[in-house]
């Protein structure tokens, strides 16, 4: 077998790659079914499926050289298999173990793929656990399912030259009995014969013990038996390495003999026909065996279509672009809405009559532009799943290491948000839920003091309300403490009062530093967190708005626009400038009149319906001449946002558009109270008005007005 | 002419580096991701020779040797499995069910080949 060795040039680091992504999605789906694991523990499928994801990382790993990730998952493996066998009954304290373990594994592979850190107490830790899970388990065993064929210590039925003891000669006498259906398992005996040709004199003589009768004779069976003289300097096992795939121990009989004594002479061992009778009922024997452990139950789950946990291949296909590109896509559509525009505003000039057909196709081309922008769009968008997925397990970290009961609940995973959203999303969420665990839901004991049920819930709720999204974190627990928090804004020297409203006590918390928390733990309570979730949300033009009562629970709602390159809006006019304003803040829009206006410690307001809603002047607020100054004689669009109203006054509505955010900051920097600019049809600039910042600009001004 | 040989696999990593070992050794590949899908390829396709893993899904190695040996167009095919050690059960069952031989994860190219070339004859 000298040529093997030509091969050894194949480098295996061209499938590290293929490898790294399979282990990760191995992990993923492992880690998956864990955490959706109830009380129950996992059914077989389940069971097959996380073994399946231990024993390919194993096999992969082993095959390129990733030698250390293989320990730990054989051990898990090991364990899996036991389990499945019903050899060691599964316990709930498994889950954790096998998380932990999955943890490790992934640990080792970042360790590979990206260079990570990778802590050897840790992997020494799971594997010892993991086989105290085995060790203390496998009492139970009854059947031993490895001694079922010789064990195998070398890789390969192959053996390297160099191990070849040099001795001396010997004469080894066989007796092959194979199965009758070798032939059917694609054996050639032919080139089994060879190959023991190669390690020295061979002489084979065929024998056929029992002719079958002519009519039932069948060429596909094997009905031979043969004997076999080899004088070699080989040993037994490499001659049984030849008949590794072939033959049973017990289908050959090898006996050695002295060199000289056998020379040339045939076989003397006795073959009679009750050695054959022997040999088939130990055939018969074996295949009692095969049938007592052979057939799992397993077995049928795994031909069984779409089982759990399986990856199909044949299902929906998708490709992997980078986000540039797509980026690049929304971009150019983006120009190609703005040139629409600019046709559209060309040929409204025209005659529709004498150019009908132009104006028609201008129609149908606006049609097809705006299918096009959001079948672009749509691209971007992903499931908010990828974001609550990763909730399940922290919930159940974090619920064993609080002494707590806790119920995760999602509903709406499947709702859209732009891919730019979900990655930042993840951490103000990440925050929330583990402020929930920690101060909202209360141990067991209070709960059931409380005459509440022990288990607590936290609902992440997930929905798509106008252009925006909607998300919800929703607890169960205690509610925040209205004293506490006044208590604790008066200890900082935060401006707060009894008077304030409960939304108005709520939104105390968001200041830097703010903490009610009894101890700091290392769950959350060091006060970094919801002033951070609040940036984030804000920084992604969201919204973060709480509800609470004592007692009964708190739910916190992030709202966030659908999407942050495309935005439905009206257009307006200021002077000679043109603003737009998303349109879903817009209420709607008024003309005054004189009885309908106020002044308001010295601010203007307009009664609308029982409401008093301030006015902003946008030319005050962006310092600029306007056509009409007169609230009476120009229009108010009315906005909302987070319930609180206001008026904007300008000088005149002109149309709605979607238009195509391009960001003000990155190409200049950050002007206060806009959202963007985008490319109007006629190629001039307009701002994009964002209606929250004008809220606090407009609240900034009448403060300042106030100190003046 | 080069040998026809089927590797089925549900690991595109291991998949791979056995399809371009038995390329480099001058043999013919077809690639099958899992069992029933290396099962539709044999039943229209002659190969010289089968090697398949046995935890694969839809359809692991066991059912797809059986398969072959039940069909008429590779039925007479060497097959030979890739398992692990831990498996020496399934490695009975798979001989059972008509297996040729198999090969121990992990292994490196020259070792598949040395068995590719065993088995082949």
């Amino acid at each position: 077998m000298t040529e093997t060795g030509r091969n050894n040039n194949i480098d295996l680091n061209q499938f590290n790659q293929v490898f790294f992504e399979e282990c990760a999605e191995h992990l993923a789906e492992m880690e998956q079914i864990l955490v959706s694991l109830g009380d129950v523990g996992p059914d077989e499928e389940q069971l097959n499926a996380i073994f399946r994801a231990a024993h390919s990382i194993k096999g992969g790993a082993g095959i390129f050289g990733f030698q250390d990730m293989t320990v730990v998952t054989h051990v898990l493996e090991s364990l899996l298999d036991r389990i499945r066998n019903h050899e060691i009954p599964f316990s709930a304290a498994m889950v954790d173990l096998f998380l932990e373990a999955g943890d490790v594994i992934s640990m080792q592979l970042a360790g590979h793929r990206d260079g990570a850190e990778v802590r050897q107490e840790a992997i020494d830790q799971i594997r010892v656990r993991l086989q105290q899970v085995i060790d203390s388990g496998a009492v139970v065993a009854s059947v031993d399912v490895c001694n079922l064929d010789k064990p195998i210590t070398e890789n390969l039925g192959v053996h390297p030259e160099s191990e070849v003891p040099a001795t001396a000669c010997q004469c080894f006498e066989m007796e092959f009995r194979p199965d009758p259906d070798i032939f059917k398992r694609g054996v050639r005996l032919e080139s089994l014969f060879g190959e023991l040709e190669e390690l020295g004199e061979l002489t084979v003589t065929a024998v056929l013990p029992a002719p079958p009768e002519f009519n039932e004779f069948d060429p596909e069976t094997c009905a031979c038996c043969w004997y076999l003289t080899l004088i070699t300097t080989a040993s037994e096992a490499d001659i049984r390495d030849i008949f590794e795939f072939v033959a049973e121990e017990d289908q050959l009989k090898v006996q050695a003999i002295p060199v000289n004594a056998a020379s040339g002479k045939a076989p003397d061992t006795a073959v009679t026909e009750g050695n054959c009778t022997s040999q088939s009922t130990c055939q018969a024997d074996s295949e009692i065996v095969d049938t007592a452990i052979g057939r799992r139950a397993y077995d049928k789950n795994e031909l069984a279509p779409g089982a759990f946990g399986r990856r199909t291949n044949e299902g929906e296909s998708s490709i992997r672009v980078g986000v540039s590109k797509v980026d690049q896509l929304i971009n150019q559509v983006g120009e190609l809405v703005i040139t629409q525009l600019m046709l559209a505003q060309t040929a409204g000039s025209l005659d529709p009559v004498v150019y009908e057909n132009l104006h028609r196709s201008l129609l149908q081309l606006e049609r097809n532009t705006r299918d096009l922008q959001q079948s672009v769009m749509s691209i971007r968008l992903v499931p908010i799943s990828i974001v609550f997925s990763r909730f399940p397990r922290m919930v159940r970290e974090l619920a064993a290491k609080l002494g707590k009961q806790v119920e995760l609940k999602t509903i709406g995973d499947s709702t859209e948000l732009d891919k730019g959203l979900i990655e930042k999303i993840t951490d103000p969420l990440t925050h929330l839920v583990r402020n929930c665990m920690d101060h909202a839901l209360e141990a067991p004991a209070a709960r059931n003091a409380a005459g509440k049920d022990p288990v607590g819930t936290i609902t992440l709720r997930a929905s798509q309300v106008g252009g925006r999204i909607v998300i919800d974190v929703i607890d169960d627990g205690a509610g925040l403490n209205r004293t506490k928090i006044l208590a604790k804004a008066a200890e900082r020297g935060i401006p707060a009062s009894d008077a304030m409203s409960d939304e108005e006590v709520w939104q105390l918390i968001f200041a830097p530093g703010f903490s009610t928390a009894d101890a700091v733990t290392d769950i959350s309570g060091r006060g970094v967190g919801m002033d951070v979730v609040l940036r984030n949300v804000q920084s992604m033009s969201g919204k973060v708005n709480i509800m609470s009562e004592t007692g009964k629970g708190t739910r916190v709602t992030i709202s966030l626009p659908l999407t942050l390159a495309i935005l439905d809006g009206l257009s307006v006019a200021v002077g000679d400038e043109k603003f737009i304003i998303p349109l879903n803040s817009i209420i709607e829009s008024l003309q005054p009149t004189a009885a309908s206006m106020k002044s308001i410690n010295g601010k203007n307001v307009v009664h609308v319906r029982g409401d008093y809603i301030p006015i902003i002047p946008l030319y005050e607020l962006f310092n600029m001449k306007a056509r009409v100054t007169d609230p009476e004689k120009g229009i108010l669009v009315l906005i909302d946002v987070d319930g609180e109203k206001a008026a904007v006054l300008v000088d005149a509505l002109l149309d709605e558009h979607q238009v195509v955010i391009k960001s003000i900051e990155t190409n200049y920097r950050k002007v206060d109270g806009t959202a963007g600019a985008t490319i109007l049809g006629d190629g001039r600039v307009a701002l994009i008005l964002d209606v929250n910042s004008l809220l606090e600009m407009r609240k900034l001004q009448a403060t300042d007005d106030r100190s003046n | 002419m080069a040998k026809l040989i089927m590797t089925a696999d549900d690991s595109a990593s291991v998949r791979q580096m056995v399809a371009f070992t038995l390329k480099q050794n001058g043999y013919d590949v077809i690639e099958a991701v899992d069992g029933r899908d290396a099962l539709n390829k044999l039943n229209a396709q002659k190969v010289d020779m089968l090697l398949t893993d046995l935890n694969m899904p839809n359809m692991d190695g066991i059912g797809l040797i059986k398969g072959v040996r039940a069909g008429t167009l590779n039925k007479f095919i060497p097959i030979v499995m890739l398992t692990t050690e831990s498996q020496d059960s399934r490695k009975a069952e798979g001989k059972s069910a008509g297996a040729t031989g198999w090969i121990v994860k992990p292994f490196k190219p020259e070792q598949l080949i040395a068995v590719v070339k065993k088995v082949l004859g």
